[in-house]
C-alpha cells in the first residue's frame, strides 16, 4: 500500500466514517443527556427556563463574564484557540475545494496568508495551555494523562497541516499524516471531554436556567 | 465498607448532569479564581475542580474502592468544600462543583462514613425535629420567655402557636431557641410590629435548617423537609418562612 | 428576608431611617443571594436603615462563602481548615473599614465571627433580623 493510496482513502471513506461518527455521535450525546436527564435526573430539566439558559450561552460566547475579567490572558488564549481552529478548519481554501469537489458544494474562503497566521495564532495559544499545565501548580495538579492526549489530538491536525501547506517536509507524508490525524480528532471528539463541542451549549444552559430559576440574575 | 451498597449508590447519583460534568470538566482550573478555600490558601487541593477526582476515581474502578480511598474521599468533599456554588460561576462550562460534591458526599452517607459532627446534628434533627436536640418543651418555653420580655416594650405583640388560618408559617434556625434567644426576640418583634398574620407550630417542622441536604443524604433531607411542608399545610397557611 | 423587603414596601414595617450610625457592610450569603437572588431586596433595607453603608467586595453573587456553610458549622474536624481559608472572606471585611457586619444567615454569623477573630478584623458581627429589629418604629 502506497502513501498516496492510504491518502485516498483517509480523505475519502475514512473521512465520511469520521464525519458521520462525529455529527451522530455529538447528536447523540444531547439525546443521550435529554434521555437520562427525564429518566435518571428530573430536576435537571424541571422549570427550564429557554431565556436564561440562551443568555447564559451568550454570556459566555463573548467574553462578557466574570472569568473573562478575572483571567484575560487565559480568555484571550481560549477564544484564540478556539476560534482560529474553527476558522482554519472550514474556511480554508484547500479544505473547501474538496468540498466542491465532493460535493459540488462552495463558501468563501480565508486568503491563505491569513490561514497561516491563525494557524500561528493556534500554535500560540496551544504553547501557552501547555506552559500552564506544566508551570502552574494548581493546573498541574488537576492534569491528567487525558488531558494530554487530548491536547495532541487537536494540535496534530493543525501542525501536520501547515508543515504540508508550507512545504517544510515532505509533503505526502504531512499531508497524509494531516488527513489521518483530523479523522482521528473527529472520531475522539463525541467520546472525550471535547464532547464539549456540543455540551458546551447543554451544559450552559442548564446551568444559566438553573440561575435563572433561582432569579439571581445575570453574571 | 459495603461494596453492593457504594456501587448502588454510584448508580443512583449517576443521573445526566453528573455524567456530563463529569466529562467535560477540562480541568483548566479557572474554577480556582472562584474559590474562597483557595484564594485563601492557593494550595492545588483547593482547586475547586479538584473535589472531583476521588468522585473520577471512583467510577473509573467502577465502585472498587477501598476505606481508606473512601477516608481521602471524605476528607476532600466535606473538608474542602462548603458547596457555595461560586466557582460555578467562573466555569466557562457552568459546571456545578457542589452538585457534584453533594453526589459524592452521598457516596460517603451510603458508607456511614459521613463526618461525626454532621451525623450528630441529623441524628437529633432526624428525632427531636431539630439538629441541636431541643425538646418540645423548651422551645415552647422559650417563645412564651422571650415574648414576654417583647411584650414589655410592645404590649400587643403575641406569637401565636399552632394557629390555623394564619398567612405565614414562622420557622427557626435551633440555635436561635438554644443559644440566642434575642434573636427570637427580634424576628417575634419584626413580624408583629409588622402587624403580619403568623404562627409559629409546635409539630417537628419548625426547624428551618436542613443537614440532610449538607450531608449530602437524599432520604433525610427530603424527610426533614417533608416535616416543615407538612406543618405549613396542617395549619393552612400560604407561607412559610424560614429563618432570616 | 424577602418577607421583611416585602413588608417593608408595602409600609407594613416601619423602620427608623438611617438608625444605625456606624459605617456597615453586609454579608451576601450563598443561600439567599447567590443561590436565592435576594441582592435587591437585602439592598432595599440595609440602605434604608443604615447611614453608612458600605459594599464589600466581591459582593452579591459574587460574594465569597463565610467558610461556615456546607456543613462546616458543624464540623470540628475540619475546623482548623476552615479557619485558614477563611482569609478571603476577612479580608474583604477589612477592606470595607466597617464597625458592623451584618450577616443574614446562622451559618454565616458563625463563619463571619470565627474569621473575623482568627484574621484580627475589628468588626462586630450582627443578624439581620436584630440590625432591623433595632430599627423598626413603633411610632411612640
Amino acid at each position: 500500500m502506497t502513501l498516496l493510496s492510504v491518502y485516498d482513502f483517509a480523505a475519502g471513506p475514512l473521512f465520511a466514517i469520521a464525519l458521520s461518527v462525529f455529527l451522530l455521535g455529538s447528536a447523540y450525546r444531547v439525546l443521550r443527556f435529554i434521555l437520562l436527564a427525564k429518566k435518571a435526573d428530573p430536576a435537571a430539566l424541571k422549570g427550564f427556563r429557554p431565556a436564561w439558559a440562551l443568555k447564559s450561552i451568550l454570556h459566555w460566547l463573548i467574553p462578557a463574564n466574570i472569568t473573562a475579567r478575572a483571567n484575560p490572558l487565559m480568555t484571550v488564549a481560549g477564544f484564540a484557540f478556539h476560534l482560529a481552529f474553527f476558522a482554519v478548519a472550514l474556511l480554508l481554501s484547500a479544505h473547501v475545494v474538496l468540498w466542491d469537489l465532493a460535493w459540488n458544494v462552495s463558501w468563501p474562503t480565508l486568503p491563505d496568508a491569513a490561514a497561516d497566521w491563525l494557524t500561528y495564532l493556534f500554535l500560540a495559544s496551544a504553547a501557552f495551555f501547555i506552559w500552564r499545565r506544566l508551570a502552574l501548580a494548581h493546573v498541574r495538579a488537576l492534569t491528567t494523562p487525558s488531558d494530554w492526549l487530548v491536547l495532541a489530538l487537536t494540535l496534530a491536525p493543525m501542525l501536520t497541516g501547515l508543515i504540508a501547506n508550507r512545504q517544510w517536509g515532505d509533503y505526502d507524508l504531512f499531508i497524509t499524516a494531516h488527513v489521518l490525524s483530523a479523522n482521528l480528532l473527529l472520531i475522539a471528539a463525541p467520546c472525550t471531554k471535547l464532547s464539549h463541542v456540543v455540551l458546551f451549549f447543554v451544559s450552559r444552559a442548564v446551568t444559566g436556567s438553573d440561575f435563572g430559576k433561582r432569579s439571581v440574575g445575570a453574571w | 465498607m459495603d461494596l453492593d451498597i457504594l456501587k448502588q449508590a454510584l448508580a443512583s447519583r449517576s443521573g445526566a448532569r453528573l455524567k456530563m460534568w463529569m466529562e467535560i470538566c477540562a480541568r483548566c482550573g479557572l474554577c480556582a479564581q472562584g474559590c474562597h478555600f483557595y484564594q485563601s490558601d492557593p494550595r492545588p487541593e483547593h482547586v475547586p475542580a479538584y473535589r472531583l477526582k476521588p468522585l473520577a476515581e471512583l467510577m473509573r474502578r467502577k465502585g472498587n474502592v477501598d476505606e481508606a480511598f473512601m477516608q481521602e474521599l471524605v476528607d476532600t468533599v466535606y473538608g474542602t468544600c462548603t458547596m457555595c456554588q461560586r466557582c460555578t460561576m467562573f466555569c466557562p462550562h457552568g459546571i456545578s462543583i457542589a452538585f457534584l460534591v453533594r453526589a459524592t458526599r452521598a457516596l460517603a452517607v451510603s458508607q456511614g462514613m459521613t463526618p461525626q459532627g454532621l451525623a450528630s446534628g441529623l441524628a437529633n434533627a432526624l428525632e427531636f425535629g431539630n439538629n441541636l436536640g431541643i425538646s418540645e418543651e423548651d422551645y415552647r418555653e422559650t417563645v412564651e420567655w422571650q415574648l414576654e420580655e417583647l411584650q414589655a416594650e410592645m404590649p400587643d405583640a403575641r406569637a401565636p402557636m399552632d394557629k390555623h388560618g394564619a398567612e405565614v408559617l414562622v420557622t427557626f434556625h435551633p440555635r436561635d431557641i438554644k443559644f440566642y434567644p434575642q434573636n427570637l426576640y427580634n424576628y417575634l418583634k419584626l413580624y408583629n410590629a409588622a402587624g403580619l398574620n403568623f404562627t409559629l407550630t409546635s409539630s417537628k417542622g419548625w426547624d428551618s435548617t436542613n443537614i440532610g441536604l449538607f450531608a449530602g443524604d437524599d432520604p433525610a433531607a427530603a424527610e426533614l423537609a417533608g416535616r416543615v411542608v407538612a406543618a405549613g399545610e396542617n395549619l393552612g397557611v400560604r407561607t412559610i418562612l424560614s429563618a432570616e | 428576608m424577602k418577607m421583611w423587603a416585602d413588608l417593608f414596601r408595602a409600609g407594613r414595617l416601619k423602620l427608623k431611617r438611617h438608625f444605625h450610625k456606624e459605617p456597615a457592610t453586609f454579608q451576601d450569603s450563598c443561600n439567599f443571594i447567590r443561590n436565592a437572588g435576594h441582592f435587591d431586596d437585602s439592598r432595599l433595607l440595609l440602605h434604608h436603615v443604615a447611614a453608612d453603608f458600605r459594599e464589600m467586595h466581591p459582593n452579591g453573587n459574587h460574594t465569597y462563602c463565610c467558610g461556615s456553610g456546607g456543613g462546616h458549622g458543624l464540623m470540628a474536624e475540619y475546623k482548623q481548615k476552615r479557619l485558614a481559608t477563611a482569609k478571603a472572606k476577612a479580608e474583604a471585611i477589612r477592606a470595607t473599614g466597617a464597625e458592623v457586619a451584618v450577616v443574614a444567615c446562622h451559618n454565616c454569623e458563625d463563619g463571619i465571627r470565627d474569621g473575623v477573630k482568627a484574621f484580627d478584623v475589628p468588626v462586630q458581627v450582627h443578624l439581620f433580623s436584630e440590625y432591623l429589629a433595632e430599627a423598626v418604629d413603633l411610632g411612640e
